[in-house]
This record gives C-alpha cells, sequence and structure tokens, in this order.
C-alpha cells in the first residue's frame, strides 16, 4: 500500500523534472566547475527575460493559441525606452509606456483572433514582421544606447538572489494567481478546452481572449525591460529565436498545444532545462559551431522523451 | 461555364486569386515599371524560390500538421551540395545527394510528427538542421560554383529564367499530384479527418510520411537552387524562408487545420507576397520598413480569406 | 399535475431558405416530463433552443407563469430559472467538477481572488442530492468518465434553482445503468415540482419518465398525447407521416458458407475477454448487449484498428489476423462505425469524395484519379440510396444525421465487403431514414453478404438479426436464433442484464 503511493508519487512527477536532473548530473559529470553557485546564478539570471516570456507564452498556449511574436515585443520594449530615454523621457516613465505599448499590441492581437477567428500562429507571426519593422525603423537598424545606471539595480543580489530573478518569481506569483483563483484563469482554460462553455455561461469569449493576450503583452513588456537591463541598450533583434525558445519551455513544462491542458509551474522548468542545456554546453567547452546543433538536439530530445513519456501515462 | 464559375467561387484559392488581381491592379498605378515584361519575369524569379518551398508545404498543411524546417532544410542541402561540388562531385551526383538529404529529413520530420505536435517537432529538426549547416561550413561561406550549376539559377532559356522554369514545373507537378492522384485525394481525407481516415482504412502513418517527404524534397530542390543562384552558400541563407513560406501558403487559402486548401493557392500567396516586396522596391520603401507592410498584407489577406468563407458556409447552411 | 409554468404560442422561427418552425404551441406544467419527439430536422432542437434564449424566433409569444417572456441570451434564460442540460459535453475539459460547475458565477474571497474552498463543498453538495457523492469535485472533468460528466453537467444546471430544465438527448452517451440512474434523478426534479422537457429520440425511455409527448415534424406541431393515449407505431406514423405497420423486413435466406469465425477473441485491455462467434453467408447476427459490453470493441478486433491480444480468426476458412483496416479490408471485411461524425465522415469533404474514401484504390488502381468518375460513382449511388441533397459535390457536414448515415454506406457499399459491421446503424437518426438501412441491410444479406449488426436497441436487433449473441462485460453469455422460443425482448434483455445460466 506505501509502496503503491510511493510509486503514484513517482508518476506524478512530470518528466521535466528527471531531464532537469538528469541534464545537470551529466554537466557536472564532464565539467565539474559547473555545479558552483555562481554558475547557477548566471543560469537564473540569463533565463529571467525567457522565463517571463514563457509564463506569457503559456497563457496564450492554454487559449489553445500560439504566439509568434512575443520576441518583437521584447525587442520594441528594449528599442522604445531607449529611443524615449534619448528624447528626453525619463528612463521609468519609458519604462512604463513600453510596458503599455507591450499591453496594447496583445490586446491588438486578441482583437484578430477573437473578433474574425483569424489562427493565432498568422496573426503574431503578422505582427511580429509588424513590431519588428517598427523596431528597426526607430533605430536605423542598430543599436541604441542611453546610459544609466538603473538598469543595473535589477541586476543586484537581494537575499543572495538577483532583483531581476525576484521580479521573475513576482511575474510567476501573479500568473500562477491568475490562472488558479481568478474568473479569468477559469475562463482561459475554457477558451482551450471548450469555448462553447463560456457563452453558455454567458461570459463573452471574445472579451476574455483579449484580456488573455493583454496580461501576456503585460508579461512580455516586463521581459523586455528585463531583457534591456541585461543588455543595457535598445536592440531590435536581441530577442529573435526566443519566441520558439518560449514555446519548447512550455511544452516541456507539460503544457499541451491543445485542449488548455497545462500549466505555468512546469513552464519555469522547461526554461531551466532549456538554459542549463545551453549554459552546460558552453561551459563543457562545446565549440561554438557546434552548440546549435548540440543544444537543438539534446532540446529535440527532450520534447520527444517528454511526449513519450506523457503519451505512455495517458494510456495507462 | 455555370459550373466552372461555382467551383471557382466555391474554392479557397478564389479570394486569394482576387487578391492577387487586385494587387497587380494597385502595383501597376502605384509603380509605372511595375508593368513591363522585365519586371513580370522579376517578379517570376524572385518568387520561384518561395513558390517551390510553400507548394511543397501545402502538403503538409493539408494533413493538419506543420512543417518549419523548409527555410533550414533548403539552407542545409544547399550548403551540402556547394561543399560536394566544391570538392569536385559531379553536379548530377551532389543533386541526388541533396534530394536523398530531404528525403531523410521528411521522414524524419514525418516519423516526429506521428509522435509529437508537427510544429513542436519540426521546431526542434529546425533547429538541428540549421545546427547542422553551421556545424559543417564552420562559419564559412562558399564562394564560386562551377557554371555548370550556377546555370540554374542564373541561366535563361531566351527571355526565360531557368529559376522560373524549374518553380512551374515543380508546382505543376505538385497540383497534379495533390489534386489528380489516389495520395493526393488520401492527404485531402486525412487532414480533413484523421481518425475517419484510419476507419476508411487509409494508411494514415504512410500519408504523412508522404507529405513531409514531398515537402522536404521541394525544400532540398528549393536549397540548391538558392545556392545557384547566389553562386553561394551560407549556413543562414534558409532561416528567413521559414516562416515566409507558411505565410505564403496560408494567404493563398489552405487552412492549418488540414484538409482545406491547395497548391493554387498556395501560388496566389507566395506571389502577392513577392509582388508586395517588389513594388516596395521599386517606389524605393527602404528595407527596414517592409517588415510593417507585409505583416499588414498577411494579417489582412487572411482575414480576407477567413471572413469571407464563413460568409459562405453561413450561406450554404 | 400542476399549474402551467412555461407556454410557447405560434412560435415561427426562419432559417435561411427554410421554415425550421412553423406556427408551434407548446407548455409545460410543474411537476410533468414533457417529451419532444420528431425526426431530425423536424424542429425539436430549434425549439427547446427558442425556450432557452439560444435563439430568437420571428414570430410567437412565450409566457412564464402567464407573463410575457422576452429572452435576450441564454444567460438571460438562466436568470430566469430555465436552464439545459445540453447533448454534447458543455464542460472545460481541464477544469475541475466544481470549477465547471460554477463557471462564471464563482464565489470569490475578500481579496476578489476565487474562494476555492466554498466551491468545492458547494459542488460537493450539490453532487450529493444527486447521489453522486463519489464524483471529485477537484479533479479535472476529463478524467472523469462519460456519465461522471453527464452528472457534473446535471449538478451544474441544478446549481442555477432552475424551475425549468430542458434534457437534450441526455441518455445517447449513457451505459443502461447510467440510463436509469438519471431517471431517479428525473423523477426526483420532478416530484420537488420542476418542469422538464426532455427531448429524445429513444422510443423505448418515453413510458419511463414522460408525462405528455409532442409531435413535431417539418418544424410543425402534429400533436400533443399523453403517454399511455398512443402506441409506438402510432406514435412513428405522427413522426414519419405515413403507415410504418412493417418497420423491420426480413427476408428469408440459406445460410451455407461460414464468412468469418472468431475463436477465444481477447484485446489488450481487458475489455474483451474471449470471444467466439460465427457469421455465415446471407445472414445477419446481432451483438446485443449493454455500452461497454465490448461489442465495440470486438467489431475494431476485427477490423484490425484495435490490437488483437489472443484469440484466433478465420475468413472464408482461412486464418486470418488484420493488424490495420487496410488488411481486413482487403481480406473483405468492412465497419460502419458507431460515431459518425468522428469516425465515418469527412465533414468538410464533398459526398462525391467520402463516397470514395475506402474504395478509391479500388476504383484508381493507376495512382491517377478522375474526379468525374468519382462524381459518377457518387450519382449513382445518391439515386440508389436516396440521398438528399442538391449536388454530390456538397459538404457531408450540411447533411442530415440520416444522409450522412447514407454516405458512410455509400462508401461501403462502393467497396463492396463480403463481411460488413454494422455498429450502432441508426443511431441518432429519424424513423424514416433507419427503415432505409434496415432495407438496404436485408438486401445486402439477400445478396450473400455476411453482417455483423450491434445495437443497443433491443426492438431493432431482434426485428433484423437471424441469430443474436449476448455479450455481458467482454463475454459472450448466450445466443439465441431466430426461430428459438427465447428470441424476445425479455430473454435476451435478461442474459444483458445478467449473463447467462451458471
Amino acid at each position: 500500500m506505501k509502496n503503491k503511493s510511493f510509486k503514484d508519487i513517482v508518476r506524478s512527477i512530470p518528466p521535466v523534472v528527471y531531464m532537469l536532473v538528469a541534464m545537470i548530473v551529466i554537466f557536472s559529470l564532464i565539467e565539474p566547475l559547473y555545479l558552483s553557485t555562481r554558475n547557477f546564478r548566471n543560469i537564473l539570471l540569463q533565463c529571467v527575460p525567457l522565463m517571463i516570456m514563457a509564463f506569457a507564452q503559456t497563457i496564450v498556449i492554454l487559449t489553445e493559441g500560439i504566439d509568434m511574436s512575443l520576441n518583437a515585443v521584447v525587442n520594441i520594449v528594449t528599442v522604445l525606452t531607449v529611443w524615449l530615454a534619448i528624447k528626453g523621457v525619463p528612463l521609468p516613465v519609458g519604462m512604463a509606456i513600453s510596458v503599455l505599448v507591450a499591453i496594447l499590441i496583445g490586446v491588438v492581437k486578441g482583437f484578430f483572433v477573437s473578433k474574425f477567428s483569424l489562427p493565432p500562429f498568422i496573426v503574431s507571426y503578422g505582427m511580429q514582421n509588424i513590431v519588428n519593422s517598427i523596431a528597426l525603423l526607430l533605430t536605423g537598424g542598430a543599436s541604441i544606447y542611453f546610459a544609466s545606471e538603473l538598469y543595473r539595480t535589477f541586476t543586484k543580489t537581494v537575499l543572495l538572489v538577483p532583483n531581476n530573478v525576484w521580479v521573475a518569481a513576482v511575474m510567476f506569483l501573479l500568473t500562477y494567481t491568475m490562472l488558479k483563483r481568478t474568473k479569468l484563469g477559469a475562463n482561459i482554460r475554457a477558451l482551450g478546452g471548450n469555448p462553447e462553455s463560456l457563452t453558455l455561461a454567458g461570459v463573452n469569449p471574445g472579451r476574455s481572449l483579449i484580456k488573455a493576450y493583454a496580461f501576456a503583452g503585460f508579461l512580455t513588456g516586463i521581459a523586455g525591460l528585463m531583457m534591456l537591463c541585461r543588455v543595457e541598450s535598445g536592440q531590435p533583434i536581441v530577442a529573435n529565436g526566443l519566441e520558439f525558445q518560449s514555446v519548447a519551455a512550455t511544452v516541456l513544462g507539460g503544457t499541451s498545444l491543445r485542449h488548455g491542458k497545462g500549466n505555468v509551474a512546469g513552464t519555469i522548468l522547461g526554461v531551466l532545462l532549456i538554459q542549463v542545456i545551453q549554459n552546460g554546453l558552453n561551459i563543457c567547452g562545446v565549440p561554438a559551431i557546434y552548440q546549435s546543433v548540440s543544444t537543438g538536439g539534446i532540446v529535440l530530445a527532450a520534447i520527444i522523451v517528454n511526449a513519450l513519456i506523457t503519451s505512455r501515462k495517458a494510456k495507462a | 461555364m455555370e459550373k466552372f464559375k461555382q467551383s471557382l467561387k466555391e474554392s479557397t484559392a478564389f479570394y486569394s486569386l482576387i487578391g492577387l488581381v487586385v494587387l497587380i491592379i494597385l502595383s501597376s498605378i502605384i509603380a509605372p515599371n511595375f508593368r513591363t515584361v522585365k519586371n513580370m519575369i522579376t517578379i517570376f524569379r524572385q518568387a520561384s524560390l518561395l513558390l517551390i518551398l510553400s507548394s511543397g508545404l501545402t502538403a503538409v498543411l493539408l494533413t493538419g500538421t506543420m512543417d518549419l524546417s523548409v527555410g533550414a532544410t533548403a539552407g542545409l542541402v544547399g550548403c551540402v551540395v556547394a561543399q560536394l561540388i566544391k570538392s569536385s562531385v559531379s553536379v548530377p551526383v551532389a543533386a541526388l545527394i541533396g534530394v536523398l538529404i530531404g528525403v531523410v529529413i521528411g521522414l524524419i520530420n514525418g516519423t516526429l510528427a506521428g509522435i509529437l505536435p508537427g510544429f513542436i517537432a519540426t521546431y526542434g529538426t529546425n533547429w538541428v538542421i540549421a545546427g547542422l549547416g553551421i556545424a559543417i561550413m564552420r562559419g564559412q561561406v562558399i564562394y564560386d560554383l562551377p557554371q555548370s550549376f550556377t546555370w540554374f539559377g542564373t541561366g535563361y532559356v531566351g527571355p526565360i529564367p531557368v529559376l522560373v522554369i524549374f518553380a512551374l514545373i515543380v508546382v505543376a507537378i505538385l497540383y497534379v499530384l495533390l489534386t489528380k492522384t489516389t495520395l493526393g485525394r488520401r492527404i485531402y481525407q486525412y487532414g480533413s479527418n484523421p481518425v475517419a481516415a484510419e476507419y476508411a482504412a487509409v494508411p494514415t502513418r504512410r500519408i504523412v510520411l508522404s507529405a513531409f517527404v514531398i515537402c522536404s524534397i521541394c525544400a532540398a530542390f528549393a536549397g540548391m537552387l538558392m545556392t545557384a543562384r547566389l553562386n553561394a552558400a551560407d549556413a543562414a541563407m534558409g532561416d528567413t524562408y521559414g516562416l515566409q513560406t507558411v505565410a505564403a501558403a496560408v494567404i493563398g487559402g489552405t487552412s492549418q487545420k488540414g484538409g482545406e486548401g491547395g497548391v493554387l493557392g498556395t501560388i496566389a500567396g507566395a506571389l502577392i507576397l513577392t509582388i508586395v516586396v517588389n513594388v516596395m522596391n521599386l517606389t524605393g520603401i527602404p528595407a527596414q520598413a517592409q517588415g510593417l507592410v507585409i505583416g499588414a498584407v498577411i494579417i489582412i489577406m487572411v482575414l480576407i480569406d477567413t471572413v469571407t468563407r464563413k460568409r459562405q458556409e453561413n450561406k450554404i447552411d | 399535475m400542476g399549474k402551467t409554468i412555461l407556454e410557447a404560442k405560434h412560435i415561427t422561427k426562419l432559417f435561411p431558405g427554410m421554415k425550421a418552425l412553423d406556427d408551434v404551441d407548446f407548455d409545460l406544467q410543474e411537476g410533468e416530463v414533457h417529451i419532444l419527439v420528431g425526426e431530425n430536422g423536424a424542429g425539436k432542437s430549434t425549439l427547446s433552443k427558442v425556450l432557452l434564449g439560444a435563439y430568437k424566433a420571428e414570430q410567437g409569444e412565450i409566457f412564464l407563469d402567464g407573463q410575457p417572456l422576452k429572452l435576450t441570451g441564454t444567460k438571460d434564460a438562466i436568470d430566469k430559472g430555465i436552464v439545459a442540460v445540453y447533448q454534447e459535453n458543455s464542460l472545460v475539459p481541464y477544469l475541475n467538477a466544481a470549477q465547471n460547475i460554477f463557471l462564471n458565477r464563482e464565489p470569490k474571497t475578500a481579496l476578489g481572488l476565487l474562494d476555492l474552498k466554498k466551491m468545492n463543498e458547494d459542488a460537493k453538495a450539490l453532487l450529493k442530492t444527486l447521489n453522486c457523492e463519489y464524483i471529485d469535485v477537484t479533479r479535472a472533468v476529463s478524467s472523469l468518465s462519460v456519465a461522471e460528466q453527464q452528472m457534473v453537467e446535471i449538478a451544474k444546471a441544478l446549481s442555477f434553482s432552475p424551475r425549468i430544465i430542458v434534457f437534450d438527448e441526455p441518455t445517447s452517451t449513457l451505459s443502461e445503468r447510467e440510463v436509469e440512474s438519471l431517471f431517479v434523478q428525473i423523477r426526483k426534479l420532478k416530484s420537488e415540482g420542476l418542469g422538464i422537457i426532455y427531448v429524445s429520440h429513444r422510443m423505448q425511455e418515453f413510458p419511463q419518465i414522460g408525462d405528455r409527448i409532442t409531435v413535431l415534424r417539418d418544424g410543425k406541431k402534429i400533436g400533443c398525447v399523453g403517454i399511455n393515449e398512443c402506441s409506438d407505431a402510432e406514435l412513428v406514423k405522427m413522426m414519419v407521416g405515413r403507415d410504418v405497420s412493417q418497420v423491420y423486413v426480413r427476408n428469408k435466406n440459406d445460410f451455407n458458407e461460414e464468412a468469418l469465425r472468431v475463436e477465444g477473441l481477447c484485446d489488450q485491455g481487458g475489455r474483451v475477454k474471449g470471444v467466439s462467434f460465427n457469421v455465415r453467408k446471407g445472414e445477419i447476427v446481432g451483438l446485443a448487449g449493454l455500452v461497454g459490453a465490448g461489442r465495440t470493441e470486438t467489431a475494431e478486433m476485427i477490423y484490425g484498428i484495435r490490437p488483437i491480444a489472443s484469440g484466433k480468426m478465420t475468413v472464408f476458412g482461412k486464418e486470418a489476423m488484420p493488424k490495420t483496416p487496410t488488411s481486413a479490408v482487403k481480406m473483405g471485411i468492412g465497419l460502419i462505425s458507431e460515431d459518425r461524425k468522428r469516425q465515418g465522415l469527412a465533414l468538410n469533404e464533398s459526398i462525391a469524395q467520402n463516397n470514395v474514401a475506402v474504395s478509391l484504390l479500388k476504383i484508381f488502381p493507376n495512382f491517377f484519379v478522375n474526379n468525374g468518375k468519382i462524381n459518377q460513382i457518387a450519382e449513382e449511388f445518391k439515386e440508389k440510396l436516396r440521398i438528399m441533397t442538391t449536388s454530390v459535390g456538397k459538404k457531408t457536414r450540411f447533411l442530415s444525421g440520416g444522409n450522412q448515415q447514407k454516405v458512410v454506406l455509400a462508401k461501403w457499399l462502393s467497396q463492396d465487403p463480403e463481411i460488413l459491421i454494422f455498429d450502432e446503424p441508426t443511431r441518432g437518426i429519424d424513423v424514416g431514414a433507419k427503415m432505409e438501412i434496415y432495407n438496404l441491410m436485408d438486401q445486402m444479406a439477400s445478396q450473400g453478404k455476411a453482417i455483423i449488426m450491434i445495437s443497443s436497441e433491443l426492438p431493432e436487433i431482434i426485428g433484423m438479426s437471424d441469430r443474436i449473441y449476448i455479450m455481458k462485460e467482454g463475454e459472450i453469455t448466450g445466443e439465441v436464433k431466430r426461430e428459438d422460443p427465447d428470441f424476445n425482448q425479455e430473454k435476451i434483455g435478461e442474459l444483458m442484464m445478467l449473463g447467462g445460466a451458471e
């Protein structure tokens, strides 16, 4: 009896946990330097923007959507904030404006997806083109700079943890609470699982969807600010590629692309797994030209293993 | 005639074809030198790679899955073939190897798409394939390929570029394959309802694999032609094509849900995207601003397609 | 019976090109189960949707307690105490039962967050009134059984403290035992004075719960009768509009050659435990049993879609083990599956394309297809099966259930298998189409085909079969032949419920 409950506990642990532990063990066996607080601090620091983006992606995916424009939103937030600062707008004000813009972009996407039932993939890809183009126009294609001490406050450490990691933690709590303990959270799962049920319950599904995209937009805006504090400049292409990584992380974390199944806690582990792989290959001295193929290979393998285990569990 | 009109109207390609016509008219007004024969040929030449890639992708989209790896596949095959030719492998043999790589990638993608959502599976393979390209090129770019090879990308037969002829042949083959063969019918059947297809004794695994192989072979072709046209190979050369290819097919009315759409629409979609860029170049709109227009065109075209189709369905109902 | 709660007068509802409801009157009394019946497309669902505020009628009035009622939407209807338990699941799969029940009416804490604790307690209390306290309200409903989900659905309806509940085909996904417990609940609600509108096809259920029956046909009200005032045959006549003295037509055939024999068939999940039976050419063999008895699973193993764990299968004297539907079809086996929309049809494809879905390679063995020929074949079947459509190019999505089922039949007839399994072939289709399908089955048997029929409707399976095997919990518990004295509802029903004599 006791044995069985232990088995149940083991079974209930999502595969991403095992994979994360396995990767850490493997990397530390290959390279003893890997297992240092400094390195783990680095991993945490590095993954903050992707982490918050992945929270946003998780929300969108739970509505049975997908957002290919998260990278562009992060890009524009870094660019716009710096551009405004150069034009004389105080940095904190510029930051607030940028986050508002990110929310607005989310609302526009949500509007098109809900009002005309357009496929989210295409709407967000179109939006990616538009927003990236604006970012390039604002900067003339290069990076733009505005010196400030404010960026550094987010990389400083409070209670052993860097500030931007605290920001990510707050964003997680916000997202988690929203999904679990608010109407919007329930509605988001309904959007992915059975939108009809919302209409029957007297909820306007379109409005819920726009709210979901707006919330995701807010998170992406914050992710953009964290990116800005890391690169300390406005960079129009800095986040390109992360839109896909955020999807991979979400899926690794156990969220399904369909039916509103999944949770944001898993996403944290998914992001960590991707970051641990990238960081580990780097620390272990894999030559630069082989890093992309090996990272991609390991992430793909992880995704496959995850899918196989999950489907076997579902069958059993 | 009446029947033809009706079937044209019900065809999913209808509104993208109208969009294409409207765009051509608008373009001729905006840019006077748009209408020249020379520019038309230029447009077709510019569109040819996208036409090949997106027609191939149409097969996968029709099964209701997704292939995000076509750009990377094209890039990798282009690089491998360039290296082979540089190390004096004959052009036909190199091309054959290129196609074989396409087949293998298609088989891998198709197999993975049986376990995972195609979107995720091919995002993963895209990463690996792009990485392989970087690894085999070691950060280098290959230049100066023999003329016997570059002719495919830069040569002319009369006034018409060889590249365009190739594209039209590939597109024609795909059109016939998807609409006039049992394989094509079964791709539609599967995409329209995979469960029902299985119950109708359709070998579903094989159908999905075939679609992915078709797609990857097209990508391999496009990659080789890309290298031939640039007279160079670079690991990243296919990257931008990945999502653009999806956009072309979807603008053309091929639904990501599967079973709806086809090569005709995709041709319109690929031409629309190309013409928009062409006109922007003719009128001197800077490259940085072009994404703005392209993004808007993508959203508007899909909007028109979706809204009109919905209205049509309500009418029949 | 109490006073009238709901009254609808002269309701007319127009859809593009048709009158879905034409001057229909309807009334509902307190403590009454009022059954709405009619063929598909007769207007039952439309009428219930008008009463639920989902549709707005062009003409007519509705009165609630004698007061005129103008509904602005389903939410408005709910607020006024009119709720529905829908045929298709209206639950969110990855929300738990409590959250589903209180969707959009969630209790909140002082902080404005959802009060999960109160929600769970309230949900538990509701389920308890339904005697379903065993359902874990904190589990995602996707992990509950279909019947449990249906109960959550009912709990959700009850949570609005309604006065009127509309049940739209509530038993179509339930097993007989679950149907019985649902009826217990309905009787209880009725005794509490609620008015219940019950939309259904299943005539055998009517006497068990109904008080009055309103029959609709082609959007018109044909009549309203008390439950005991009218025989089944009269009811069918009202629904179909013509006399149906002979519903089940069977010609006597000679059975000689054995077409299919299975011995000790077991599946991997333990749903089928050593099933043995045979069917001969020209014979219709029925598989009777409750939902979940393993009949569909058996059919799917024979058709190669479900893996066989052990057992032996012989097709025309040769040992055969189909691993895929493709190989089953090559052996001459076909399956008309249970779930028409999910398994039977590509709804976005045309009638013509669906018609050749199985036989495509047989018609066009040389890789290339001729769409003209496909249309021509479809035209032939359209005539032969009397499929009602303007064109064979029409998507099957736009056909009625009966016509859809005919397309599925056409799909198999064009392949022409020697052994054909019909799994619930008349589920959810109207009486007229049912009879045509019975006729067709009889014709096929006369042509020497071997037919296996799975059905949960006893009159139908008794009317059509030459022999019936009764299945219970994965095993065959009995076999009766048409000429046996036991070939009747009582005996077969008993075998289905209790199993064979020990």
